[in-house]
């Protein structure tokens, strides 16, 4: 998996773990039991409200109240209580989608209901009234009748008074029947009254027209009162069926429900929001025991890495120096051949030193014999001449040999011969020896000339002639046995590229001069086969060779470079295929780090 | 009064109501059908003072020539006089104009009852063509551009500002305080028996027992149901020239019950505010007597009962602001 792919599935699965515990969040959040009360207590005072109001209309139909503000008041309460009930409904409500409809099916049911109730009342207290006119009448227009027909009746002397009277009389008694339980009354009531209407129209008819008006208005009243009646029973009946206080405890007991079935999912999630808390904080912990064993880890694998870092000076410092003791090893023999040609110089010369000093000592000894004989008593004259004449004899062949003069010359070749030995041993003893790093003042020139001593063999070898363009650069400070070892490399290589027996004499140009004021410039150039391109790139990597196994490490140039890079300086490489190779190696006169220390920390 | 938790059926209503027959404190301190009426309620004053300006304030209606003042004159017992007042550009309304004085104790607005309440009723007039005939837009528009009276309604109403539902509430909260109490009949019924003569007492007994009071009762002697006009007699063939308006309630509720149904008009100030009935037809008082006596009770009354029901319906004008209400017109 790629890392950026990775990363993206890692977020998203984040993400999604937020949006989990969001929706659980939501799905708990806090169920407002308090607004909830309130709709209860609303729906408390409506359902009071409403029980009320079905008893002032009792009141007002019975007539224990006079008059129909009470009855009226209630609608403006209602109206209030209802917009007050959906509105915190809908607050409390509204976001519960499925629950919200519910409930406002039950309460648009309770809506229309209580419309029903409204229309039903207004039409009662309509009724109401007109019933109460003509009942309240009746006796009135009754006895008017009466009044008008008794005293007609006297003066027109008929007989139909009596038939007037019981006419009357059983419409009062019967109407007095069916006002007094409208509704129990039995069946032929209603036409027993009209019977009596009749009866009366037609006992009437004699009478005046003041007569036959007033019975007109009271039997008109008569059937207001049987017709009202009868819608009054209807209304009431009517408003019986209408039960809102039946949709207010349905609506009340919804939300009851409703509200019950949200603690109990509210229960639920809690429940899961708990679970998925509890996995959240797991996998929290897991991660945290994650990183803290990959900080262990990581410091683990650092500790070791420091360890082989250690190390790997360590042993870069012992390779330098078993390179630089390899290398000393290969030229053994170039050396000891080095060292063997002024020792057998030495040698001889000696051996012949030692045949000059033969007559010598024989001169001593006559010498030392003639003072003998001179200090002697009596003193033999010719034993003396002829040991003055021996003398003499030798003296002479010796003066005229002379003797003395090739001694001292001897002397001086051997003294010759040992001194080249010395510099040789010394600049092996210099090159070998373990570097507590020395830095002091020193010329490249007289260690490029130090190094041509020691690589003298090989370059003998490979038949090189060494040219040298020395521009007098003046001492760098440094390490005179690395920046010797660098050399000794640079040399060697360049003498090992270039095979003893070919056409083209080989030749090494060792050149010195001032890149810039302060940086001194190496050159060391061969007219040798040249680098392959390919190789080239590789040449100052660590254990990169061309040579045969068991003849370099490979390491060589590797080590030349970090000690040019430990002083400060660079090290360039230019080669043409079968025109040669150059080496340039540029130094700063003095090294911005006071120590190479990098390279030769310390034995 | 404590109620059953549930009551169901009706009958237990009326059991409940028996029960409650024992303690009729409620109502003891006089069971006359008619209550004198309530003192004007302590509302919000800034309110109050911004509905009187509303109230006359012309901008309402279209052509700024129409304030709710204009057809609502105090001088005229809240009305005005004419049997149909004309609107804006002098377009004839269909329906005599009703007082505004105590409206706010009718149990509903307009006479047909269309309006539940005071606020919705403000609503009417003002985007009636043939009244104010303007629009909440517009009448929004020009209130607003008027910077002092637009910071008032930020103040009072902080929430909506210039609104329909402010400039309704505030119309509403001031029309709630043109009560008209301390009428001499009202000193009466709190038991001044020489606040009304011998012959205005009788008249109330007479409008009592001729069964006026089976419509025109409580505090406001009516205002507080419907009633159809003609019970007892068809009031509109006798009358002739039947228009829409005439059908009353049934252009609310289209029930055929409701036809030619109306809200009982409020009794009080009664003498200031002639012509009379939905189509201001009755010119006098005893016209509208007469006119009562035959369609709604059906009966005949002597013209001596007549006066002194007239002279009884007298005694209901009222003060307004603690001044006797007058009539700008002589009667």
């Amino acid at each position: 998996m790629k890392p950026g792919i990775r990363t993206i599935v890692i977020a998203v699965f984040a993400f999604a773990l937020i949006v989990v515990l969001g929706v659980l969040v939501m799905k708990t959040r806090a169920f407002d039991i308090n607004a909830q009360n309130e709709i209860n207590s609303t729906l408390r005072e409506l359902r009071q409200v409403d029980s009320e109001w079905d008893v002032d209309v009792l009141r007002a139909k019975v007539g224990l109240s006079s008059n129909y503000d009470r009855v009226a008041s209630p609608l403006a309460r209602i109206t209030a209580l209802k917009e007050d009930l959906a509105a915190k409904s809908a607050k409390l409500w509204g976001d519960r989608g499925e629950s919200y409809d519910r409930l406002n099916a039950l309460a648009i049911t309770y809506g229309k209901l209580m419309d029903d109730k409204i229309g039903l009342i207004e039409q009662f207290k309509s009724q109401n009234a007109i019933l109460r006119n003509s009942s309240r009448f009746l006796p009135l227009a009754a006895s008017d009748l009466a009044v008008t027909v008794r005293s007609e009746d006297v003066l027109l002397r008929n007989n139909n008074r009596p038939e007037f009277e019981s006419a009357l009389n059983n419409l009062l008694t019967d109407l007095a029947e069916f006002e007094a339980a409208p509704g129990l009354t039995e069946a032929g009531l209603r036409d027993r009254v009209t019977a009596h209407s009749a009866a009366l129209v037609r006992s009437v008819e004699p009478f005046s027209q003041d007569a036959h008006a007033q019975t007109t208005t009271l039997l008109t009243h008569v059937q207001t009162l049987l017709k009202q009646q009868d819608i009054g029973e209807q209304l009431l009946t009517d408003l019986g069926k209408v039960d809102t206080l039946g949709a207010v405890n349905a609506l009340s007991n919804a939300y009851n429900s409703e509200q019950a079935g949200i603690l109990n999912d509210q229960q639920f999630w809690l429940r899961a929001l708990i679970v998925y808390s509890g996995i959240l904080l797991a996998m929290l912990a897991w991660a945290a025991w994650r990183i803290a064993r990959s900080i262990r880890l990581l410091n683990q694998s650092n500790s070791a890495l420091n360890k082989a870092y250690r190390d790997l000076q360590e042993s870069q410092v012992q390779l330098v120096q078993s390179e630089k003791m390899s290398g000393l090893g290969r030229m053994v023999a170039g050396i000891a051949h080095e060292i063997n040609t002024p020792l057998a110089y030495v040698n001889g010369t000696l051996a012949v030193l030692q045949d000059q000093l033969a007559p010598l000592g024989k001169l001593t000894t006559r010498v030392h014999e003639f003072i003998q004989m001179l200090r002697s008593k009596p003193q033999d004259k010719t034993a003396v001449n002829k040991a003055l004449l021996e003398i003499e004899a030798d003296t002479t062949e010796m003066a005229e040999q002379g003797v003395m003069t090739e001694i001292d010359a001897l002397l001086q070749d051997g003294m010759h011969g040992i001194d080249q030995i010395s510099e040789i041993v010394l600049n092996l003893k210099n090159f070998s020896r373990v570097d507590r790093v020395q830095v002091s003042n020193f010329s490249v020139e007289s260690g490029l000339d130090s190094t041509l001593v020691l690589a003298n063999n090989i370059l003998k070898n490979h038949n090189v002639v060494i040219h040298k363009d020395y521009q007098g650069v003046p001492t760098i400070n440094g390490s005179p046995s690395q920046i010797n070892q660098v050399l000794l490399n640079l040399i060697t290589n360049a003498a090992q590229a270039m095979p003893a027996n070919r056409a083209e004499q080989n030749a090494i140009t060792l050149s010195t001069g001032m890149e810039d004021d302060d940086t001194v410039r190496i050159e060391i150039e061969d007219n040798g086969a040249g680098i392959p391109k390919d190789v080239l790139p590789k040449i100052f990597d660590p254990f990169f060779t061309t040579k045969p196994i068991g003849e370099g490490t490979g390491m060589g140039l590797s080590i030349c470079f970090q000690i040019i890079e430990a002083h400060g300086g660079k090290i360039l490489v230019n080669s043409e295929q079968d025109v040669g190779t150059v080496f340039t190696i540029l130094l700063p006169i003095k090294p911005a780090q006071p120590t190479p220390a990098a390279v030769v920390s310390d034995d | 009064m404590t109620t059953p938790e549930y009551i169901s059926r009706w009958t237990r209503a009326a059991f409940a109501c028996i029960l409650l027959t024992g303690s009729v404190a409620a109502f003891a301190q006089s069971n006359e059908p008619i209550q004198p009426l309530p003192p004007v309620p302590k509302l919000d004053p800034g309110k109050v003072a911004l509905g009187q300006r509303l109230f006359n304030d012309a901008r309402l209606s279209k052509n700024n020539t129409i304030s709710c003042a204009s057809c609502h004159v105090f001088t005229m017992g809240g009305s005005n006089g004419q049997a149909i007042a004309l609107g804006v550009n002098s377009a004839k309304g269909v329906v005599n104009t009703p007082t505004v004085f105590n409206s706010g104790l009718n149990f509903r607005q307009f006479w047909d009852g269309r309006a539940a309440s005071l606020e919705e009723q403000a609503a009417g007039p003002i985007n009636n063509p043939i009244e104010m005939a303007s629009n909440w837009p517009e009448v929004i528009g020009k209130l607003t551009k008027d910077t002092a009276l637009s910071a008032e309604f930020k103040k009072l109403y902080p929430d909506e500002g210039v609104s329909a539902k402010s400039i309704t509430d505030a119309l509403a909260v001031y029309q709630r305080t043109l009560l008209t109490p301390n009428s001499r009949f009202d000193k009466f019924l709190k038991g001044d028996t020489k606040a009304l003569t011998a012959d205005e007492q009788r008249g109330y007994q007479l409008f009592k027992s001729y069964g006026c009071v089976a419509c025109h009762q409580g505090m406001n002697v009516g205002g507080n149901m419907f009633q159809t006009f003609g019970v007892m007699g068809d009031y509109f063939a006798q009358r002739g020239n039947q228009t829409n308006a005439d059908l009353g309630r049934y252009n609310v509720t289209h029930k055929e019950s409701d036809k030619h149904v109306f809200k009982v008009p409020s009794l009080r100030n009664v003498a200031l505010t002639a012509p009379y009935f939905h189509d201001g037809s009755a010119k006098t008082l005893n016209d509208a007597v007469n006119v009562m006596f035959k369609y709604q009770l059906g009966r005949e009354g002597s013209a001596q009962d007549k006066e002194l029901i007239i002279k009884f319906l007298n005694t209901l004008t009222g003060e307004l602001n603690g001044k006797p209400l007058q009539s700008a017109v002589p009667n």
